[in-house]
C-alpha cells in the first residue's frame, strides 16, 4: 500500500500535475499502474489499449507468456549461448536492448508455424512433436501455462476473440482482428465527391450541410455519423437539385430511347444502370421493383422524364447511397467476408474519398477483388491517381486543424496582407508540399524537416523568400526554398491557424504539438483559477508575457509542457511570416520538450525542434495513430486495435514512408473481414446510442452516488457521514478524464468533510481539495477555504486522472 | 390536421420511431391545470460567460436599473418586459465544455425526469406534436469546428446533439420550400415527396433488418429523421411568406450581424406561422473565436472574455461585444412584441417565454457559478415582468422547472434532482 503524506503533496502535485504518458504509449508513468513497468518502446505497444479486460497481444505475451513461462523455463536453453541457440527460438534476457520486442517476435514466429495443424509452440514444450523436444516436457497440457500458450497461438493466428465473462463480446478488437459489421454514413466530403461522380460534373451541394460531429478532429467517424431530421432535409434538397440537373441532360444520360425501346423497358434499364452507380453495387430485385413502381406512379402524372426525376431524387436520398456497408457474407465461424463490392467501396473511399471507378467496379463484378494481390494492385493504382491527393489533403487538414485556416479571424488592421487569396495560397502550398513528399516516397521525417515547399510567386513574396524557379503547376505553384528546415509545421497554414487575432500564440502552437504530434491530450484549465491571458503590454514580448503568466505553480504543471514548445515557433508571426523582432524585442525562440518518452530535449528555434520531433518514435507512433483514426474512421480503441500493430510495424519497417500505411491497412484482415453478432438477433428496441464508441470528447455524464463511490463496505477510510457526493465527468479523452465532485452536506450541522473515491488512474491535476492515496482509494479533504461545508450546503472540487 | 394512415403504419412497423406519431393520436396531456401558460419557448444563446460587475443591474427586485455602460443597458427600453435572474449555479459543472453541456440540460441523465434532454428538446417533445416541426434550431457560425460538446447546446438525449442550421438560405427553403408555387402545385409536390419518403422508409427498414444490434440505432435515427421530414410535409402555411434571405458567406466573420438578423427574422416568421412552438438561436459557441470586428474590435471574443481588470481596454471591448449581444436579444424581443398573435389576442411576446442563456458565470474564472439569465415575455400573463431576481447559489435546474411549468408542463425536477427540486422561488 502506498501512502501519500500531505507534506509530500506539493512535490507530488508538481510532478503529477499534467503528468502524461509519452508518445501515446501505454501508461506506465508512475510505475505503479502497469504490471512490471517495462520499457517496451512505444512503437510496439498498442496505445489504444485502454484496458477493458482484454490486453493487447504484446501485453498478453509479456504478462502471461513471457513472465511465467518463457523467462522462467525456456530461456535457460533458448538463449544466444544456450543449448538451444541454434533453434528458431532464441530469447534475449530482460534488459537487453529491445529484448521484449525481440522475444515477442520470436515467439510469434514459432506460434505461427504448425505441424499437422497444431502450432509448434504447443507441440514442442509439451514434447508432443514428432521430432521430440530436447528439453523434454516443460509445459503440461491442461494447465494454466498451456492455456496461455494456446491463447497466444490463437492471438498470433488472428483467431482469438476477447470475450468478457458475461459472454458479450468485449471491447477488444472483435473476432480476432475483424471488427464489427457496420454501416458508415458518407461524410459530407465523401458525399460531395460521390455526387460529383454521379453527376459527372462539379458541385458543392454537399459541402454546406449542417456540420457533423467531429471526433478527435476527424469528420469521418463511423460511430458519430448519423442522419438527423435536418440532414435528411438537406439530403432531399440536394437530391432534387441533382435530379433536375441530370434530367435536363436526359437523352445523353438515359442510355436508351423511350420511344424506340418503350418507356417501361427504358426506365427498367436506366434504374438498373444508374442504380448500380448510385448504390455502388447492383440493385437487388426488391430495390429494382421499388424504383420501377415509383417511376411508374410519378410518370403517370409527370410523364417519363418526371418519373425519372423522382427516381433519381429518391435514389440519392436512399440508405444504399448514403451508407457504405461492411456487412459481408457469412463464411462460417461467425466470420463475414466483405463482398467484392463492399471491398471496392472501402478501398476507393479510403484512397480517393469517392466511389469506385469503372476499373475497380469491373474487378468487383468478376469477383477478382477478393484476391489480396488484386486488391493490392488496385490500391497501388488508385494511390497513383491524382484523385488520391484529395484524401491526403483532407487528412492533413484535419490532423493539424488547418481546415479552420479559411475562417480563423485575424485583425485586418494589423495584418492587411493576409488576404483570402493568401489564405488559399497557404492551403494550396501545404497540400502540394504534402502531396509531393507522399508521392516521392518521402517519410514523416521529411514532412517535418524539409527546407522546401511549393509557393505561388505571390505567396513567396508574402513570406519574403525568393520565388521558385521552373515551371509553375496549373495553380501557379513552384518549388521554392523556405529558408527554414522545419517542414510542414512552420508553413503559413499551420502558423496562421494556430495564432490569435492580434498575436502569435505559444499556447495554441505548443498544444498543437502536444496533442497532434505527441498524442498527449491536454486537459482544460481547472475552474476557479484566474486564467486571464496576459494583457498586451508593449514593454514585454509575447514570450515574456506568457512566461509571467505561467509562473504560477498551479498553471505551470500543464503550461511547462505546452509553452516551451510553443516558444520554438516565436520566429513566426500570427500570419505565418518569419520575424526576428516581436515589437521592440528580439525574438527568443529557445525552448524545450519535456515529459515525453523519447522526444525530450532543448532546442533553439523551430528547426532544431523539428529535428527532435522528426527523430522521435513517439511522433512516429502518434502519426500512425492519427492516420489510423482517419483511415479507419474510428476513435474506438477496439477497432483501432485491429490494425494498430500491423500499421505500426509496417511504418517502422518502411522508416516512416508515408505511403506505407495505406498498403499496410489494405493488407490487414480487418480490411477484408468482419466478425460480430449475426444479424437478426438482438432486441430491436435496445441497443446503444448512435455515438457509442465514437465520442471521446463529450462530457456531461453524471454519475450520482450517495456516500462513498466504491460501494463495498470494506474497512478503511470512509466518506464523512452526512455527506453526499456527486461526481460529474466534465471531459474525457482517450487517456484520461476530468471530474467535478460536488460535496453535499445533508445534515443541519456544518461538517469538516472527507470524501473517499476509488482511484481509476493516476491523478494528473486537482483543485479545491487535497488528496491522499490509500491503496486503491483517494481520500479527499478540502482546502482551508472549503474544508468545512455548511449545514445543508455544498462545495465542490475537481480532478483529472490519466488511465 | 389529418393523420395519414401511412404514418401509423410506419409506427406499427418501427417501434420507437413511431413515438411522435402515436402521441399525435393519443396526445396524453401532461400540461398543468390552472394558471396561464405560455404558448412557446425561445432560447437565445451567446457565449463565453460574462464579467459579473459589468453585467449586474443595480437596485431591488421591482426597482432596478441597468447602470450606464453596462452590458444590459441596451435593454433599458424593454426593461418592464424582462425578468433578470442572477446567482444561479450549474452544480457539478464548470468550465467552457462543462458549462455548455449543463446549460440547457442541468446535467440531467437518462434516468432523470428530463431524460438528459436540453430544455428546448424536452419541451418540444411534449408540446411539439401539432406543429410541422417539433422544434427549430437556428445558428450563427456555430460549426466551423464541427459538432462537438463546445459547439452544441441542444440535446435530444445524453450525448446526442441537435444540430442548428447556420445557413439562413437553407432555413428558408426548409421552412417554406414545400409551399412554393401556388397551392395546387405545392400540394402535388408534397404528395410526390411523401411518396419518396415512403420508399426511403422501406429501404431504411430493409437495411436495418440486416444489421446487428450495435448498428441498428443508426438506422433508427435515420427512420426518425424521415419521420420528421414526413411531418414537415404535412399541414399548410397559415401566413405570408417572408422574403428569401441572402445566401452564402455563412462562415465569414464580417457577416455575423447580417446572419443574426436574418435568422431572428426567420425564427419569428416560423413562430408566427405556427410551424413550431420551440425555437433556439445559438450565436457562435463557447470558446468562440468570433471577432466583433463590426464594432472596431480586433481581438477574439474568447480571448477578451478572459482578460483581467488591469487590461481596461480589453475589458471595455468585451463589454462592447456583450452589449451588441444584448441588442440582438432586444431585437428578437421587440420583433415578437411587434407581432400580433394570429387570433389578435395580444402579441407573440405576451404568450412566449424567451430565455437568454450563457454557459458560464465569471468567464475569467471558468466557473459556472453565478451564471446570468435574462427572461423576456410574460408567459401568457403567468409572471409579472419588470423584475430583478437575485439568488445565492440556487440550481439553474429550478429555473428550467419554472420554464417547463410556464409552458404548461408538470415536471417538478429538471436535470440533476440532487441539487434542487421544484420551480425557482419567484417564478412559480
Amino acid at each position: 500500500m502506498r501512502k501519500l503524506h500531505p507534506s509530500d503533496l506539493a512535490i507530488f502535485l508538481s510532478l503529477a500535475a499534467c503528468q502524461n504518458n509519452g508518445g501515446g504509449a501505454v501508461t506506465d508513468g508512475d510505475g505503479d499502474t502497469a504490471g512490471t513497468g517495462t520499457s517496451m518502446s512505444s512503437g510496439d505497444v498498442d496505445p489504444t489499449d485502454g484496458g477493458g479486460g482484454c490486453p493487447s497481444d504484446a501485453q498478453f505475451f509479456e504478462t502471461r507468456v513471457w513472465a511465467p513461462i518463457l523467462s522462467k523455463t525456456c530461456i535457460t536453453c533458448h538463449n544466444p549461448d544456450g543449448l538451444a541457440k541454434d533453434t528458431r527460438m532464441v530469447l534475449q534476457a530482460e534488459g537487453e536492448e529491445g529484448w521484449l520486442e525481440h522475444n515477442f517476435a520470436a515467439a510469434k514466429e514459432v506460434a505461427l508455424d504448425d505441424d499437422g495443424g497444431t502450432s509448434i509452440l504447443l507441440l514442442k514444450p509439451t514434447n508432443q512433436h514428432p521430432d521430440m523436444h530436447k528439453g523434454g516436457m516443460v509445459v503440461t497440457p491442461d494447465t494454466e501455462a498451456y492455456d496461455a500458450l494456446a491463447e497466444f497461438v490463437a492471438r498470433s493466428q488472428g483467431t482469438f476473440s476477447c470475450t468478457a465473462p458475461d459472454g458479450e463480446g468485449a471491447a477488444g478488437c472483435d473476432e480476432g482482428g475483424a471488427g464489427v459489421r457496420r454501416v458508415r454514413r458518407l461524410s459530407h466530403v465523401e458525399y460531395n465527391r460521390t455526387l460529383v461522380a454521379v453527376l459527372g460534373g462539379p458541385t458543392d451541394l454537399g459541402l454546406g450541410f449542417a456540420a457533423d460531429t467531429v471526433v478527435q478532429g476527424y469528420t469521418n467517424n463511423a460511430g458519430a455519423l448519423v442522419v438527423s431530421g435536418l440532414l435528411a432535409d438537406q439530403y432531399r434538397d440536394a437530391a432534387e437539385k441533382v435530379a433536375d440537373q441530370i434530367v435536363a441532360d436526359l437523352p445523353a444520360r438515359l442510355g436508351c430511347d423511350p420511344q424506340a425501346d418503350g418507356e417501361e423497358a427504358c426506365a427498367h434499364d436506366f434504374i438498373a444502370r444508374f442504380g448500380k452507380q448510385v448504390y455502388r453495387r447492383p440493385l437487388t430485385a426488391d430495390e429494382q421493383a421499388r424504383y420501377e413502381l415509383l417511376w411508374k406512379e410519378a410518370a403517370a402524372i409527370e410523364k417519363f422524364a418526371g418519373g425519372i426525376r423522382w427516381t433519381i431524387a429518391a435514389m440519392l436520398q436512399s440508405p444504399g447511397f448514403l451508407y457504405r456497408t461492411e456487412l459481408g457474407e457469412h463464411a462460417g465461424e461467425g466470420i463475414y467476408q466483405l463482398t467484392p463490392y463492399e471491398l471496392a467501396s472501402e478501398l476507393s473511399y479510403l484512397i480517393v474519398g469517392g466511389p469506385p471507378d469503372d476499373e475497380l467496379m469491373a474487378a468487383a463484378d468478376d469477383g477478382t477483388l477478393k484476391d489480396l494481390d488484386v486488391l493490392r494492385m488496385q490500391a497501388a493504382r488508385l494511390l497513383a491517381s491524382a484523385d488520391a491527393d484529395a484524401t491526403l489533403h483532407r487528412f492533413v487538414d484535419e490532423w493539424l486543424h488547418i481546415d479552420r485556416l479559411r475562417t480563423v479571424p485575424r485583425d485586418a488592421m494589423l495584418y492587411p496582407e493576409l488576404t483570402p487569396q493568401i489564405r488559399e495560397a497557404m492551403l494550396g502550398e501545404t497540400h502540394r508540399f504534402v502531396g509531393d513528399v507522399y508521392r516521392s516516397g518521402g517519410s514523416l521525417a521529411e514532412l517535418l524537416t524539409a527546407d522546401y515547399s511549393f509557393m505561388t510567386d505571390e505567396l513567396a513574396s508574402y513570406y519574403g523568400v525568393e520565388a521558385g524557379a521552373g515551371e509553375p503547376d496549373l495553380g501557379g505553384f513552384k518549388r521554392a526554398d523556405t529558408g527554414s528546415a522545419a517542414g510542414l509545421l512552420v508553413r503559413g497554414a499551420v502558423m496562421t491557424t494556430h495564432a490569435l487575432p492580434t498575436s502569435s500564440s505559444p499556447i495554441h502552437r505548443g498544444k498543437l504539438v502536444r496533442e497532434r504530434l505527441l498524442c498527449q491530450d491536454m486537459p482544460p484549465p481547472p475552474p476557479a483559477l484566474d486564467t486571464s491571458p496576459p494583457p498586451v503590454d508593449p514593454s514585454l514580448s509575447t514570450r515574456e508575457r506568457y512566461t509571467q503568466h505561467s509562473a504560477d505553480a498551479t498553471c505551470a504543471g500543464c503550461h511547462s509542457r505546452i509553452d516551451p514548445i510553443g516558444f520554438g515557433f516565436e520566429g513566426y508571426d500570427a500570419v505565418g511570416r518569419t520575424r526576428t523582432m516581436d515589437g521592440i524585442h528580439a525574438i527568443d525562440a529557445s525552448g524545450e520538450i519535456l515529459l515525453t518518452d523519447n522526444t525530450n530535449g532543448s532546442f533553439d528555434g523551430a528547426d532544431e525542434m523539428a529535428q527532435l520531433l522528426a527523430g522521435s518514435p513517439d511522433v512516429e507512433a502518434c502519426y500512425t495513430l492519427q492516420w489510423a483514426r482517419y483511415a479507419v474512421g474510428s476513435a474506438a480503441g477496439s477497432e483501432l486495435q485491429c490494425v494498430q500493430d500491423d500499421l505500426t510495424a509496417a511504418f517502422v519497417e518502411a522508416e516512416g514512408r508515408l505511403d506505407s500505411l495505406v498498403l499496410a491497412l489494405v493488407g490487414t484482415r480487418f480490411f477484408r473481414e468482419r466478425g460480430g453478432a449475426p444479424s437478426g438477433d438482438g432486441d430491436p428496441t435496445t441497443g446503444g446510442d448512435p455515438t457509442t464508441g465514437g465520442d471521446p470528447t463529450t462530457g456531461d455524464e453524471t454519475t450520482t452516488s450517495g456516500g462513498t463511490t466504491t460501494g463495498e463496505p470494506e474497512p478503511g477510510p470512509m466518506t464523512s457521514p452526512g455527506i453526499d457526493v456527486q461526481v460529474t465527468q466534465d471531459s474525457k479523452w482517450e487517456q484520461g478524464e476530468c471530474n467535478s465532485v460536488t460535496v453535499i452536506n445533508t445534515t443541519d450541522a456544518p461538517i469538516v468533510w472527507q470524501v473517499v473515491l476509488g482511484l481509476q488512474g493516476t491523478i494528473q491535476n486537482a483543485w479545491n481539495a487535497k488528496y491522499m492515496q490509500d491503496g486503491t482509494h483517494l481520500v479527499w479533504t478540502g482546502e482551508a477555504y472549503n474544508a468545512e461545508v455548511a449545514a445543508q450546503g455544498t462545495t465542490s472540487f475537481g480532478f483529472c486522472i490519466l488511465y | 390536421m389529418s393523420i395519414r394512415r401511412r404514418s401509423v403504419l410506419h409506427g406499427l412497423g418501427i417501434g420507437l420511431v413511431a413515438a411522435p406519431f402515436l402521441n399525435l393520436l393519443s396526445a396524453p396531456s401532461t400540461r398543468a391545470e390552472g394558471g396561464p401558460t405560455a404558448r412557446r419557448l425561445i432560447v437565445f444563446f451567446s457565449p463565453n460567460g460574462t464579467i459579473p460587475q459589468h453585467w449586474k443591474p443595480s437596485g431591488t427586485e421591482t426597482d432596478f436599473a441597468f447602470p450606464a455602460g453596462s452590458i444590459l443597458e441596451p435593454l433599458a427600453d424593454i426593461q418592464d418586459r424582462l425578468i433578470v435572474v442572477e446567482g444561479l449555479d450549474f452544480f457539478g459543472a464548470d468550465n467552457h465544455e462543462g458549462g455548455m453541456a449543463a446549460m440547457l440540460t442541468a446535467s440531467g441523465t437518462a434516468s432523470d425526469e428530463s431524460g438528459g434532454m436540453s430544455i428546448d428538446q424536452f419541451v418540444a417533445q411534449q408540446i411539439g406534436q401539432d406543429t410541422r416541426f417539433a422544434s427549430l434550431e437556428f445558428g450563427v457560425q456555430t460549426s466551423a469546428w464541427g459538432g462537438g460538446v463546445q459547439t452544441r447546446m441542444s440535446y435530444s438525449a445524453p450525448k446526442e446533439w441537435v444540430t442548428p442550421d447556420d445557413d439562413p438560405a437553407h432555413v428558408y427553403g426548409r421552412l417554406f420550400g414545400d409551399f412554393m408555387g401556388g397551392d395546387e402545385a405545392a400540394a402535388a409536390l408534397r404528395a410526390r415527396r411523401q411518396r419518396v419518403v415512403d420508399l426511403l422508409v422501406d429501404e431504411a427498414s430493409a437495411l436495418r433488418g440486416r444489421l446487428g444490434s450495435e448498428e441498428r440505432p443508426k438506422l433508427d435515427a435515420h427512420l426518425d429523421a424521415l419521420a420528421k421530414v414526413e411531418k414537415g410535409l404535412m399541414g399548410a402555411v397559415g401566413c405570408g411568406l417572408p422574403d428569401a434571405p441572402m445566401g452564402g458567406g455563412t462562415q465569414d466573420n464580417a457577416n455575423f450581424p447580417a446572419i443574426t438578423t436574418a435568422q431572428i427574422d426567420m425564427m419569428v416568421a416560423a413562430l408566427a406561422c405556427d410551424m413550431t412552438r420551440v425555437a433556439s438561436l445559438q450565436l457562435s459557441h463557447t470558446v468562440s473565436p468570433t471577432v466583433c470586428s463590426w464594432l472596431g474590435v480586433a481581438e477574439g471574443h474568447h480571448s477578451l472574455s478572459h482578460i483581467d481588470d488591469s487590461n481596461q481596454a480589453g475589458v471595455a471591448q468585451f463589454v462592447q461585444c456583450e452589449r451588441w449581444m444584448a441588442e440582438q436579444f432586444k431585437y428578437l424581443v421587440e420583433k415578437l412584441a411587434a407581432t400580433p398573435e394570429a387570433d389578435m389576442q395580444g402579441s407573440m411576446l405576451d404568450n412566449s417565454v424567451v430565455l437568454w442563456a450563457k454557459e458560464m458565470g465569471d468567464s475569467r474564472l471558468h466557473t459556472c457559478a453565478g451564471v446570468p439569465f435574462v427572461i423576456a415575455g410574460g408567459a401568457g400573463g403567468r409572471w409579472q415582468t419588470g423584475r430583478y431576481l437575485k439568488f445565492n447559489g440556487e440550481s439553474h435546474g429550478k429555473l428550467m422547472v419554472s420554464l417547463c411549468q410556464a409552458l404548461g408542463l408538470t415536471n417538478e425536477t429538471f436535470g440533476n434532482p440532487m441539487v434542487g427540486n421544484g420551480p425557482l422561488p419567484g417564478l412559480v
